[in-house]
């Protein structure tokens, strides 16, 4: 039997003002405050049109390789509820200002239907009473509709997790499914012939790993019923997070009859050459082309992993990484300096690093000159301070010793003071030269280069 | 002329009641205006064109900055049920 | 003495000189509002209108629409003053903001005598589908005044004020306008602003000027007119001083008459006046030529296509919720919502918000909306070609003169066809006039004087000569 799935994702999109109206884009401000009289769909008032919502579109089209519709209207949703101010919300129905895109995950393309703009509705909260706010009101989203071309659930977490991990390199969302800047409504049907079977609806999962789990369950008990003869009924389901099971919400009322068309208060949009090579020319660098550029450099797996989905970690290794080496960056990144800003729950731009002291300090660890334990002292002193790193090296006399002769001046010392080690090494004892090592670190005050003075000690061992 | 359960679904779509009493006169008149409306359908129009309004503008919109909000007491100001700063309905039960 | 019923450069005039004071012109027009007894307004402004007459008493008479009285149809909303549209369901609401129209006027420093009735969120012809009973015609009080529009032309056929806005979707300033003996404008959709403007058909609404003569009318468009950022479908086309062309010759402007507007289905005496200004036209040496236009016979079913489908959304925003009718009877939220319009809305708003839902639903949009928005396009195209060969169209505004209050008050499509020959010009987006040319039976009979796109300063300029004309001629 063969599952396929269809996925539609609203995002909001984080532009200063809302997308039909000039108020503040920001629904967690005090209760009721981000509005004004459109908002409230007061008698008389008429939509404006914010061009950031078409710019942060025109972004998120071409990351996701949609064509796009160059003389677009917007189109009236017509229904009745609560949480929508006017009685209908506008949307865009025929003209989507994307269509026909995909993204690539792992081993196969998730194409896309359509990516249209539109407003948000009140946030409702249900008391005693329904409580409304708002604020989100009009705060703009575009949806995202895949083609029924996924197979899994776990499919559709790659897809998801792509498709967040792009939204956030554009900046044009928070892409925050916990917070609702992210919603995801799937559609599931299970067919044992080459046609689709009846879908259902799973709606506004609460994470991209519920989704994968309420996927894989409504496979499952679609399957289940198929194979005891049952038919699937069309409905509208919810994932329960405690259970892990779809729970049915509600027959889907037969034809929502959304009552759809041309929206006659907003003029035709056309999106010229201009305009678009406006926004390709100022597209930021998305994933897929940083993670193919960090493995060329050598960087490991589980460092580009991390930088990844660690936005601001990977722009301040995107603003270093020509001046440093990128391996060493990335490990002090993804080691010291993350564990760090966990520990403390800060971001890299609340700390004293600067970029300067940084790429100071990666440049230090390269040429060897000191050590990597020094390194990762003087890294946590730098978080906390804008002192130089050569001065903290000076202060805290932490330069390495790399010159020859002085590094064989130690060696020496230490080799004539033991004179039985040179005969354990001579009869194979490995801990010889672990002890001698030890010696010459403690002669030196832990400044001796270790690789440099290995090599020394091994050197005038064979030749005594 | 229209059924009565066709002016009972009319009416849930534009949520108004239609009472008993009223019904035979919706009938009518509906009835009245749509057999009028059907005329259009018997016009041949080549042209595939729609008009959606007589603005010949383009792009007409405002750069992306926030202008002013109203106040607290005036968007509660019309509103009949209000409970702190919300403005409340009958539970709408998911 | 009545000042009100002075032209308006000589009122202007007596203010400069202090003659005569703003809180004297008020003071009239709310003494004429008690003697004619109309119920053209639905809310007064008094105790503002005389608080504003006062403050501009110290203040320069800078313009000639200074301190002059304005009566403003009760579908624009006016800040602090209440704004029904005639409706049950906003019998109380206060707006809080001001129309782009009113602000214009407000910077004038005109002042507004109050809120006119009218036909229910502008759906009637007749001023009789107001929840605030009907307006009363000051020719014959047992006639209709016309509608939508009703209190702003009775008002101003009253002389209770020189002024008035309107608002026209399919006729609802040109129709009142000529059942009242008056001159009224319908502008180029777009040349005024409708943010503030209670919509009923938002791609066919405009706002426009009532007044006694054509040289007032252009006076109060020039105030009104401009493009504004809170209406993304006003134009930015220059506005011209309309009052400039009036006067300017006729002789070469090139005119059509639709023979569909002098057919058998216009009442015979209202084309024989059309007819006598025809020939006064041709006198003139003016090209009069009988026109073919596309589709014209399509108006009201695309009409009601049109403007029920974009009025069933539009009005889909009174609930009772934000604003509006409160009602305690209910269980749930579909009985707020159903028992909120169905007792604040009324029969001929309930009507048509009933079939542009239903013309709206499921496959229907594409079977009527959408055959609709192209047969839309077609009429339009028919008039851009007349329109290219010719400078004006004329016909009659109206297929006959006023009726009796309360005829044919249940036929359902009774108030279409008093539109039929205006609905066409707001479906084209053109700007179009009626001005008085005679009378039936002592009723004034209008001319429809329909010009191109922003070209209201031809529509004027014809209509000043044609006025004069007629004067001379009595």
């Amino acid at each position: 039997m063969k599952p396929t799935i269809g996925i539609e994702v609203h995002v909001e999109l984080k532009t200063m003002a809302k997308a039909f109206s000039l108020s503040k884009n920001n629904f967690n401000d005090e209760v009721n405050t981000n509005i004004n009289v459109l908002d409230l769909g007061y008698p008389g008032t008429l939509p404006r049109l914010n061009k950031g919502i078409i710019d942060f579109a025109l972004k998120a089209c071409l990351a996701f390789n949609c064509k796009i519709n160059r003389l677009m209207h917007f189109d009236r949703k017509n229904y009745f509820y609560p949480d929508l101010p006017k009685g209908y919300q506008i949307t865009q129905q025929d003209t989507p200002i994307g269509y026909d895109g995909y993204v690539e995950i792992s081993n196969k393309k998730i194409y896309l239907e359509r990516m249209h703009i539109e407003e948000d509705t009140c946030k409702s909260i249900h008391t005693t009473d329904t409580l409304l706010n708002f604020n989100r009101a009009g705060v703009p989203l575009i949806e995202i509709v895949t083609k029924p071309c996924i197979n899994s659930g776990q499919e559709a977490m790659e897809y998801l997790e792509k498709l967040r991990e792009t939204l956030l390199y554009l900046g044009i969302s928070d892409v925050k499914i916990e917070e609702g800047s992210m919603r995801c409504d799937v559609n599931v049907s299970v067919s044992d012939s080459d046609s689709l079977g009846t879908k259902c609806e799973v709606k506004n999962i609460g994470s991209i790993s519920s989704v994968g789990l309420a996927i894989d369950y409504e496979i499952k008990r679609q399957e289940e019923l198929i194979k005891k003869g049952e038919k699937i009924v069309e409905q509208t389901r919810r994932f329960d997070d405690k259970t892990k099971t779809t729970i049915l919400m509600r027959y889907k009322e037969t034809g929502n009859d959304y009552r759809y068309f041309p929206e006659p208060d907003i003029p035709y949009v056309y999106i010229d050459d201009a305009w678009l090579k406006e926004i390709s020319d100022n597209m930021p660098i998305l994933t897929d082309e940083l993670k193919n550029k960090y493995i060329e450099l050598g960087i490991n797996n589980n460092n580009i992993k991390t930088i990844i989905s660690n936005k601001n970690i990977c722009n301040f290794l995107e603003s270093v990484i020509d001046k440093c080496n990128p391996i060493i960056a990335s490990n002090l990144l993804t080691g010291d300096v993350l564990s760090y800003l966990n520990k403390n729950i800060i971001k890299i731009e609340d700390t004293k690093l600067t970029k300067e002291n940084f790429i100071k300090l990666v440049n230090k660890l390269d040429n060897k000159s000191i050590s990597s334990k020094q390194g990762k002292e003087i890294i946590n002193i730098i978080l906390e301070s804008d002192k130089d790193v050569d001065l903290i090296i000076k202060e805290n006399n932490m330069e390495q010793i790399n010159d020859d002769n002085f590094v064989i001046e130690i060696v020496n010392k230490v080799v004539s003071a033991n004179p039985d080690s040179i005969k354990d090494f001579k009869d194979g004892k490995d801990r010889a030269v672990k002890y001698l090592m030890g010696q010459i670190m403690k002669e030196s005050k832990g400044k001796i280069n270790p690789s440099l003075a290995n090599q020394t000690l091994i050197e005038i061992l064979k030749k005594s | 002329m229209i059924s009565e359960e066709r002016v009972k679904h009319i009416a849930n779509l534009a949520k108004l009641n239609v009472s008993d009493e009223e019904m035979g006169k919706y009938q009518k008149q509906l009835t009245d205006i749509l057999t009028e409306i059907d005329k259009i359908l018997k016009v041949d129009i080549k042209n595939k064109e729609i008009m959606i309004s007589p603005s010949d503008n383009r792009n007409c919109y405002s750069e992306d900055v926030i202008e002013s909000h109203i106040s607290k007491s005036d968007a509660l100001k019309n509103a009949k049920r209000v409970k702190g700063d919300y403005i409340i309905v009958p539970k709408v039960i998911e | 003495m009545r000042y009100l019923d002075l032209d308006i450069k000589t009122i202007n005039e007596k203010l400069k000189n202090k003659e005569i004071k703003p809180i004297d012109l008020v003071n009239e027009a709310f003494d004429r509002i008690e003697e004619t007894n109309l119920n053209c307004f639905i809310t007064l402004n008094k105790e503002e209108a005389i608080k504003k007459a006062k403050e501009l008493e110290t203040k320069e008479v800078d313009n000639l629409l200074f301190g002059l009285p304005i009566a403003i149809k009760d579908n624009i909303v006016t800040k602090d003053l209440r704004t029904t549209a005639a409706s049950h369901i906003l019998e109380d609401f206060i707006p809080i903001y001001d129309a782009t129209v009113i602000t214009k006027i407000k910077e004038k420093n005109m002042i507004i005598i109050g809120k006119t009735n009218m036909d229910e969120f502008a759906m009637g012809s007749t001023g009789e589908t107001s929840y605030f009973g009907n307006t009363l015609n000051p020719i014959d009080k047992s006639l209709v005044p016309g509608g939508s529009s009703s209190g702003s032309a009775a008002c101003v056929a009253a002389g209770i004020t020189p002024f008035s806005l309107g608002t026209d979707t399919g006729g609802s300033i040109r129709q009142p306008s000529s059942f009242c003996g008056l001159v009224g404008l319908k502008p180029t959709y777009g040349r005024v602003s409708r943010y503030g403007v209670i919509a009923f058909a938002s791609s066919l609404d405009q706002v426009g000027p009532i007044t006694r003569n054509v040289y007032e009318n252009a006076l109060l468009l020039n105030v009104i007119s401009g493009q504004d950022k809170n209406d993304l479908t006003s134009s930015n086309k220059e506005v011209k001083d309309y009052t400039n062309f009036l006067g300017k010759d006729v002789t070469n402007l090139k005119i059509a008459v639709p023979n569909y507007y002098m057919s058998e289905v216009i009442d015979k005496e209202v084309r024989e006046k059309i007819i006598n200004v025809i020939n006064l036209l041709k006198e003139k040496g003016c090209q009069v030529d009988y026109v073919d236009i596309d589709y014209l016979e399509y108006a009201i079913p695309l009409y009601q296509v049109i403007a029920l489908g974009e009025a069933s959304s539009n009005l889909a925003r009174y609930d009772g919720i934000r604003y509006g009718l409160k009602i305690d009877d209910f269980k749930n939220i579909d009985e707020l919502y159903k028992n909120t319009r169905t007792v604040g809305f009324g029969n001929e708003v309930k009507r048509r918000i009933m079939i542009g839902s239903y013309i709206l639903s499921g496959e229907n949009a594409n079977v009527y909306y959408y055959k609709a928005l192209k047969l839309r396009k077609e009429m339009t195209d028919s008039f851009k070609k007349v329109l290219s060969k010719y400078d004006l169209i004329i016909g009659p505004t109206n297929t006959d003169v006023a009726y009796k209050l309360g005829t044919k008050q249940d036929d359902a499509l009774k108030s279409f066809y008093d539109d039929l020959l205006t609905i066409p010009v707001n479906m084209a987006g053109l700007p179009a006039l009626s001005l008085p040319v005679g009378y039936k039976n002592n009723l004034p009979v209008g001319m429809h004087i329909i010009g191109n796109y922003f070209e209201e300063d031809k529509i004027y300029q014809l209509a000043y000569f044609i006025e004069n004309k007629l004067k001379e001629e009595v």
